[in-house]
């Protein structure tokens, strides 16, 4: 049901908000954890909802009358503070980053890594070490990480998929099948 | 200056910078190739155009799969520039070094990532330093450069011929997993493991390289080639020696009449009429030694912030080598002639006197002895404690372990936007242990013999269960609670270290016409130290082989040097590379300059020169002392008239004794110095073909020389004036020799010149890509004075047996072919070395040797798992081409037969032993069929 909202909110709030880049929801598409796909949804929408639309962070409130909402220590100790007699309110103007310690909350409210990608290479060279770079249409570039013999198609583009392996390297492979080969981004 | 600017992409034009080996990548010039600034071997300037002015190989990681090696000793060969390296050779040690122009294993340096790898336990030739490259695993190679020009002027003593620099892989990322089986004369299986990950969200890489590599020892006699060149049937073969077990016997100033068993106690006899119970030592040692090695190579690196970087390497191995060493021979330090004294009390002693020869000797069979009639007689044994019963044994079997560890740590920090300072500490340490057996206590043996606890008697194998008829009580066959008396272990441990300090600064200096002049300059701080503990029973001469102990105890050296390099761009076509070295080792320091110029001249043509000097420390062996005792035989005596020792006349042998020879090297004992130059021509042709050719002169001068042997020392003391006036011999009152003292010494010169040819050619061809590449070295003259007067001898295609170099084809060389389409690879690859001289007997010519290689592999995608998969299977020298045999010439110049004449039968002296060459970079494994299966994820 969530899932169902989600998307039409989508819709609703694409005549009024920027153009959601395509690739972005293809790839939310691709996960297949439901809710690691829903959070990657509400992540590319959420400027698109109304009174997100700038995207302001929300109104700082006294925090000394109310209790701590949250788990961050910084609000926290803010709000420590301005209960003790004699101390002044505590200072508002500074918020908690909000993907700050994210990677050590569950899985389930992590925002999710971009495994795999989908893209197009504009154009190959070749390294005086021996190594590729692979050119890709978003301006991207990524060089092989081993100077070995890599097959790709000559003289065309070609798309590719780029994911990430064991080691949490990343590799490319030309139209996703056939061999791997170990890349880094370096533009 | 970040330093994520190390890699910085450029759009400069380059021309083609690494014509290189055989199999090596290649870089072939397209338009605007992506330009990379890396540290190249060379120089410690990073820069984009790195192929620069010098005479660089290389092997990359692509051309080492190609290859088939499981080790890097299969590397070594692969580069033309090596020659004469312990690569693959019959030996035991396991160990493998460069050797870049055949100028001695001291006189290549290797590097690891551009810094000093460390230095073997062992030690060449006189005590020259190396680094033996079969301690790392091979699946961390990204490649091996190696720079064919004299480098001393950038990184000190050794790189006199050049410098090897293995570069690691390093920023890989992912998991490989390696497995493979060769087929040849010895089977080898290997395993490797490859780890690597970025950390810290990329500000940090940790990479692991271990690998596993198991092969067993092979048996002389299990080698067709080695069989059918020097061993075609035990009773022609050069493996026989005349101290068998059983041996032959005599009453001293009699003749020796051999022991009536010996065929039936294994020993060998030419023919009917060979007076020898001789002895087959074919298998005494192994061809090759067994090898079981563990290896590892970490390496770790960490940005801590934008202008500080963290690095640091370790390695680790183990290996164990097995070998054979069964009946060794027996030497006494007591003087004597090395035969075993036999009383006549023996109870298997069944000589008696020869009636019609007072000196001779009869053997009266044990069936017929009498003791009321028989009377046996004392004799000398010519023999050996244990014969065939050890040889071929799997129960006697020696084993050395070495284990090498390196821990390097260092520290990047960008100075400023344009200057970089690199510090780094290296602590390498290495260690032998050794345990062989057949390390005879020849008093405890003497005396067993003498009081008839052990029978030395062909008796003993032939006839055990024998009771003597002399006391009727004594069993032949010996028992192995008696052996153990005297059959003892030799042990030995080696160690050395090595700690070195680097500090490095590098940055740009001043703008020139639009280009930048960069410098770089640096300090080192080195010390090395050797440990040697020699087997107890040796250094007091009371071992089996009572040998020369050659090697010295202990002994360090420590060197400071202060160095400078700097990179002129002058215009846009030609640079220029200016570096001056100041080294001071304590007894001696040296300054050595370098200049180099490279010249674009046209898009596809450059040239490049160098000149420099380089120099080779005295090496720790040859600036300590050592000591070990030598048999001599004095060719001086005491004259009882006068006094006075006095040279012998009268033509009678002298007195064997045992004395102290002491090794040290001379106050003034200069460096080896050597002045090159190299010129180059590089092509870089549209269509995708790349040449270069250089020529190349070394000027190889005080070379330091082994002192003379204790025996040529004492001899000439009174060959040279007929006087007893060494001062370096130093002798009692009674005319005794005490001690030797023998120094090393600058004498002799090389100078040798010669052509390298390198090629590469890529292009597309059909669905795929075909490429060719290849490397050969023609060494035109080598030319070695001893400045002794003797004659000037050419080393250039001559196997060297007769000075101190090594086997020198004058061509040498690989290509190979290789296409590549979809996952799919097939290599054909060829290997030449040239015909040569055997010096050491009357220039005989030893054949060429031709190998051809091939090797197909494919990849798979998600085969039953995720990942990618590669099998290859190959086959080197798959003609199965037997290496050369050492031929012989006869003294009127030509070809011995096979078999000659010889104790009234025939031997293969037609053929030297050990029968091939290890020093040539032949194959020595025939042909090798292996396949290997590479899993990726």
């Amino acid at each position: 049901m969530r899932f169902l909202m989600f998307c039409a909110l989508f819709f609703v709030s694409t005549a009024s908000a920027e153009q959601v880049a395509r690739d972005q929801l293809v790839q939310c598409l691709a996960i297949s954890d439901e809710a690691e796909r829903l959070a990657c949804f509400e992540r590319v929408t959420r400027p698109l909802v109304p009174g997100d639309e700038n995207n302001d962070a929300p109104e700082a409130e006294p925090v000394a009358a109310e209790e701590p909402k949250t788990d961050p220590p910084a609000v926290k100790q803010v709000v420590k503070q301005a209960n003790e007699p004699g101390k002044t309110a505590p200072r508002t103007d500074v918020q908690p980053t909000p993907g700050l310690g994210a990677e050590q909350l569950p899985d389930a409210r992590r925002a999710p890594r971009e495994e795999k990608a989908l893209a197009t290479v504009v154009r190959v060279r070749k390294g005086n070490l021996g190594h590729l770079f692979f050119h890709l249409a978003d301006g991207s570039v990524w060089r092989q990480n081993e100077a070995r013999y890599y097959s790709y198609p000559r003289n065309r583009e070609f798309p590719i998929e780029i994911s990430k392996g064991v080691m949490g390297e990343y590799q490319l492979r030309v139209d996703g099948k056939g061999p791997r080969v170990r890349v880094r981004r370096v533009e | 200056m970040r330093l994520s600017h190390v890699f910085r992409k450029t759009s400069l034009y380059s021309l083609s910078a690494l014509l290189a080996v055989g199999g090596a990548t290649t870089l072939p010039v397209q338009a605007e190739e992506e330009l990379e600034e890396v540290v190249v071997t060379g120089s410690y300037i990073r820069r984009s155009s790195f192929e620069g002015a010098h005479n660089l190989q290389v092997l990359g990681a692509e051309q080492i799969k190609l290859t088939g090696a499981t080790q890097v000793e299969e590397l070594v060969n692969e580069f033309s520039v090596n020659s004469g390296s312990e690569a693959g050779a019959e030996d035991e040690s396991g160990q493998a070094q460069f050797n870049i122009r055949n100028l001695g294993l001291g006189s290549t340096l290797t590097l690891i990532n551009g810094r000093r790898a460390g230095v073997s336990t062992l030690a060449g030739p006189g005590g020259t330093e190396f680094y033996n490259v079969n301690q790392l695993p091979v699946n961390m190679i990204e490649r091996i450069e190696v720079l064919a020009d004299g480098a001393s002027a950038l990184y000190g003593s050794q790189a006199v011929a050049g410098v090897a620099n293995i570069i690691t892989r390093k920023g890989f990322e992912g998991l490989e997993i390696t497995a493979g089986y060769s087929d040849a004369l010895v089977d080898t299986r290997e395993i490797g493991l490859a780890l690597g990950s970025a950390l810290a969200d990329g500000r940090g890489h940790i990479n692991v390289y271990t690998s596993y590599l198991d092969r067993p020892h092979i048996w002389r006699t299990d080698v067709d080639y080695i069989k059918a060149y020097i061993a075609p049937t035990p009773e022609t073969s050069r493996f026989l020696s005349t101290r068998g077990s059983p041996g032959q016997y005599r009453q001293p100033g009699g003749s020796y009449v051999r022991d009536p068993d010996c065929e039936a106690a294994g020993g060998v006899r030419r023919s009917e009429t060979d007076s020898f119970c001789r002895f087959d030592f074919s298998d005494q040692r192994s061809f090759m030694a067994g090898e079981e090695r563990y290896s590892a190579f970490v390496e770790f690196d960490y940005e801590i912030n934008d202008r500080m970087k963290l690095y640091s390497e370790l390695s680790f191995s183990n290996t164990r080598m097995t070998n054979s060493l069964g009946g060794e021979r027996y030497l006494v330090a007591d003087g004597t002639s090395n035969t075993v004294p036999i009383p006549a009390s023996h109870p298997f002693n069944f000589f008696v006197q020869d009636p019609a020869n007072p000196t001779g000797i009869i053997y009266v069979p044990p069936s017929q002895w009498d003791n009321a009639v028989h009377t046996a007689v004392d004799l000398e044994a010519l023999m050996r404690p244990l014969g065939s019963e050890a040889t071929h044994n799997g129960d006697y079997l020696g084993h050395t372990e070495y284990n090498n560890n390196r821990v390097m740590m260092g520290l990047e920090v960008a100075l400023t936007d344009t200057w970089m300072l690199d510090m780094s500490y290296g602590y390498s340490r290495s260690n032998r242990a050794r345990a062989m057996p057949n390390n005879f206590r020849t008093d405890e043996f003497q005396r067993l013999v003498a009081n008839g606890q052990w029978n030395p008697f062909g008796t003993a194998k032939a006839t055990p269960d024998l009771v003597s008829p002399k006391n009727g009580l004594s069993i032949a066959g010996n028992s192995q609670i008696i052996q153990d008396r005297f059959d003892s272990h030799f042990s030995s441990q080696i160690k050395s270290a090595q700690q070195v300090f680097d500090a490095v600064a590098t940055g740009d200096l001043i703008e020139m016409n639009g280009q930048m002049v960069q410098a770089a300059v640096g300090i080192q701080v080195r010390d090395t130290e050797y440990v040697r503990l020699d087997d107890p029973l040796d250094t007091a001469l009371e071992g089996s082989l009572n040998r020369f102990i050659e090697n010295f105890n202990f002994g360090g050296q420590n060197v400071e040097s202060i160095f400078a390099e700097v990179y002129v761009p002058v215009g846009d076509t030609v640079d220029l590379q200016l570096a001056v070295r100041y080294e001071d080792y304590s007894i001696e320091d040296t300054v050595d300059p370098k200049i180099s110029v490279d010249w674009r001249a046209a898009d596809w043509l450059g040239f490049r020169a160098s000149w420099g000097t380089s120099f080779q420390a005295p090496n720790i062996q040859q600036t300590t002392r050592s000591a070990g005792g030598q048999q001599i035989n004095d060719s001086a005596r005491l004259d009882p008239a006068t006094g006075q020792v006095v040279c012998i006349t009268d033509g009678s042998t002298g007195v064997q004794i045992g004395a102290t020879q002491f090794l040290e090297g001379s106050s003034d004992l200069k460096p080896q110095s050597s002045e090159n130059y190299n010129v180059g021509v590089v092509f870089t042709l549209a269509n995708g073909l790349n040449a270069s050719l250089d020529v190349w002169e070394f000027d190889y001068e005080d070379l330091i020389a082994p002192p003379l042997s204790a025996q040529a020392q004492v001899d000439n003391d009174c060959a040279d004036d007929g006087i007893v006036n060494d001062p370096n011999i130093l002798r009692s009152g009674e005319g005794q020799i005490n001690a030797i003292f023998s120094q090393f010494v600058n004498i002799g010169r090389v100078t040798a010149s010669g052509y390298d040819i390198n090629f590469n050619y890529e292009t597309g061809l059909g669905a795929g890509d075909l490429s060719v590449r290849g490397g050969f070295t023609y060494v035109d003259s080598f030319e070695i004075d001893n400045e002794d007067g003797s004659p000037i001898v050419d080393g250039a295609g001559s196997r060297n047996a007769r000075n101190n170099f090594r086997t020198m084809p004058q061509l040498r060389g690989n290509a190979n072919a290789t296409y590549r389409w979809g996952v799919n690879t097939v290599t054909l690859g060829f290997n030449y070395i040239d015909d040569y001289l055997n010096d050491q007997s009357r220039n005989a010519v030893i054949d060429s040797m031709e190998t051809f290689d091939i090797q197909y592999s494919r990849s798979f995608s998600d085969l039953l798992i995720p990942g990618d998969s590669t099998l290859t299977i190959g086959v080197n020298n798959f003609t199965d081409e037997d290496p050369p045999a050492l031929v012989r010439n006869g003294a009127d110049g030509n070809r011995l037969p096979h078999l000659n004449p010889s104790a009234g039968g025939f031997q293969a002296t037609g053929i030297d032993r050990p029968g091939i060459d290890d020093f040539a970079g032949h194959s020595l494994m025939g042909r090798i069929a292996y396949v290997r299966w590479a899993y990726t994820l």
